[in-house]
């Protein structure tokens, strides 16, 4: 027994002949063996039921006497192309030439087919259907989806086009403003013009200027020298390559103790002091001496420069897990009408080569080596090398003061090397 | 009696340039490291003039700007700032300021500039 489908789940069949009996045959028997059909006797009919509905299978006479087979074909196919069509006539010569032109006839039969196999032809062509209809749907999916792709693809090199351009603004604005800092270039333009005002003429063709104006014009060509000297180690870090080295946690101790000497002249400008914990863990880690005394330095510079003067800056180094942690941990600088400390937004773009967080420039710090926001850019360069990671936010600091207070930390993650022969312990 | 201004910035090199120039003009000239030193030292004294740069620690020009508004309306005031930075120039405008410098600036020039603000 063929269970009757609800209509909306049954298959749509369209037939289409002259003779008005033989349509309420086919009618007959394929409503009962579970299709929804639709009867017309004429093409104008046809395209209409063709506009507005999708059938799965058209069942149809081509011979008529006002139209030509082909042209009555050639007119359904302009109207749908989806449907499965069986020609169903009276006349028993096979597809001609012309007819095979159009292609996808699925079959050629006869009116006397018997019902049984009228049903199984049937049957083929909705399964034909489905799966020109599954493979048509993955083809539409497969090629919105190709035009998505390069959609995406040509809005990434627009942009990377926008984006150069940005980067490209910000480092010239960022290399300007360098330039004209307070000690840079611009001042040595500013006192060059000033002898325009000071410089006295004298008898001889000369002119006469204060010695002490001449010893500060010479003192900012120093400064100038600097700058550009930063600007080749600036190229020179960026080429850097680092050895991923296998080192006990006591070097890396070393490392950063060594860091903390050699920076000693940046801490005595805004009289900071540097505490640097202990730790009590004995295990190997992936680093490199030399990387993380750089790393160490330039996070310690940061955090001179960022923090309040006669503050305490604290280094600490501890084990979380599978990675040990050293972390620069400093008070954080009131910046009334601009970014004070680092709000989540900025903590990935803070890493961004020529960034700054505020247009601010320090130029007691002018000796520092990497300047015009590269610092950290560098710095995260560096640590990747070792498979490190590095991240600059704030944190309220419940440890290390009278009352909790939010602080900045630099932290640099190193891998723990995993090794039976030298078990980790605490 | 003397002109006095406020100079208020927070690189020592440039505090000195914009001394030494205001000074072969004749001008008394007061320093100020950052804007909440600024903001303090105007409300102590009287002056003619104000001249400011705008990125500076602590308090930034703009803010200094604006409390300096809430004491002196008349005041003129002048900030420094590098070309590139014209949001900082609208912003300074909309603070309260009379108008802007270029930095580096050019001493003659920047003296004209004084002159006639001060006329």
């Amino acid at each position: 027994m063929i269970e009757k489908m609800p209509e909306d789940q049954r298959e749509n069949i369209l037939c289409i002949n002259k003779n008005r009996e033989y349509l309420l045959h086919l009618d007959k028997i394929l409503t009962s063996n579970g299709y929804s059909v639709f009867l017309t006797d004429g093409l104008g009919k046809a395209l209409e039921y063709l506009a507005k509905n999708s059938p799965s299978v058209i069942l149809t006479e081509i011979f008529f006497d006002d139209i030509e087979p082909i042209e009555f074909l050639r007119a359904i196919r302009k109207q749908s192309m989806e449907p499965v069509v069986i020609i169903l006539t009276k006349k028993t010569e096979r597809r001609t030439g012309s007819n095979r032109r159009l292609g996808n006839i699925f079959e050629y039969l006869n009116i006397n087919i018997t019902e049984v196999e009228l049903v199984s032809h049937i049957k083929q062509a909705v399964l034909f259907y489905k799966e020109k209809s599954n493979m048509l749907s993955f083809m539409n999916q497969a090629e919105k989806r190709m035009t998505n792709q390069l959609e995406w693809l040509l809005w990434k090199e627009n942009f990377k086009l926008t984006d150069k351009v940005e980067f490209g603004k910000t480092l010239i604005a960022n290399m300007k403003n360098s330039i004209l800092q307070g000690m840079g270039i611009g001042s040595m333009l500013t006192k060059l013009e000033m002898l325009e005002l000071i410089a006295e003429p004298t008898e001889d063709n000369k002119i006469k200027i204060p010695s002490g104006f001449l010893t500060s014009i010479l003192e900012t060509t120093k400064s100038v020298h600097i700058w550009l000297e930063n600007l080749d180690n600036l190229r020179i870090a960026f080429d850097r390559k680092f050895i991923k080295e296998t080192i006990p946690i006591a070097q890396v101790y070393q490392a950063i103790q060594k860091a903390i000497d050699s920076v000693v002249i940046f801490q005595k400008i805004k009289q900071h002091e540097v505490f640097l914990g202990t730790f009590n863990f004995n295990l190997d880690v992936y680093a490199n001496f030399d990387l993380i005394v750089e790393v160490v330095q330039e996070l310690l510079v940061n955090a001179f420069k960022y923090s309040p003067g006669n503050t305490k800056i604290h280094v600490s180094v501890y084990r979380t897990g599978n990675s040990v942690s050293i972390s620069i941990l400093n008070d954080v600088l009131t910046m009334r009408g601009a970014v004070t400390g680092i709000p989540e937004d900025f903590e990935s773009q803070i890493f961004e080569p020529f960034f700054k967080l505020n247009n601010t420039y320090d130029e007691r710090y002018h000796d520092e080596k990497w300047s015009m926001g590269t610092g950290l850019t560098i710095c995260q360069h560096y640590i990747h090398q070792i498979g490190g990671k590095i991240y600059l936010y704030e944190v309220f600091d419940h440890a290390t003061g009278d009352k909790p207070r939010k602080r900045i930390v630099g932290e640099l993650i190193l891998q723990i090397v995993q090794d039976d022969l030298h078990p980790q312990n605490d | 009696m003397a002109i006095r201004i406020l100079a208020v910035d927070d690189s020592e090199t440039m505090r000195g340039m914009v001394r030494q120039t205001l000074e072969i003009a004749g001008y008394e000239v007061d320093l100020a490291n950052d804007g909440e030193e600024g903001a303090k030292v105007f409300s102590q004294n009287k002056y003619d003039l104000v001249i400011s740069d705008v990125n500076m620690p602590i308090m930034d020009g703009i803010t200094m700007i604006r409390e300096i508004r809430k004491i002196d309306q008349d005041v003129p005031i002048l900030t420094l700032t590098t070309e590139s930075e014209d949001e900082m120039k609208q912003k300074g405008k909309d603070a309260g300021a009379n108008g802007w410098i270029v930095k580096p600036f050019r001493p003659a020039q920047f003296l004209d500039i004084i002159r006639q603000i001060l006329s």
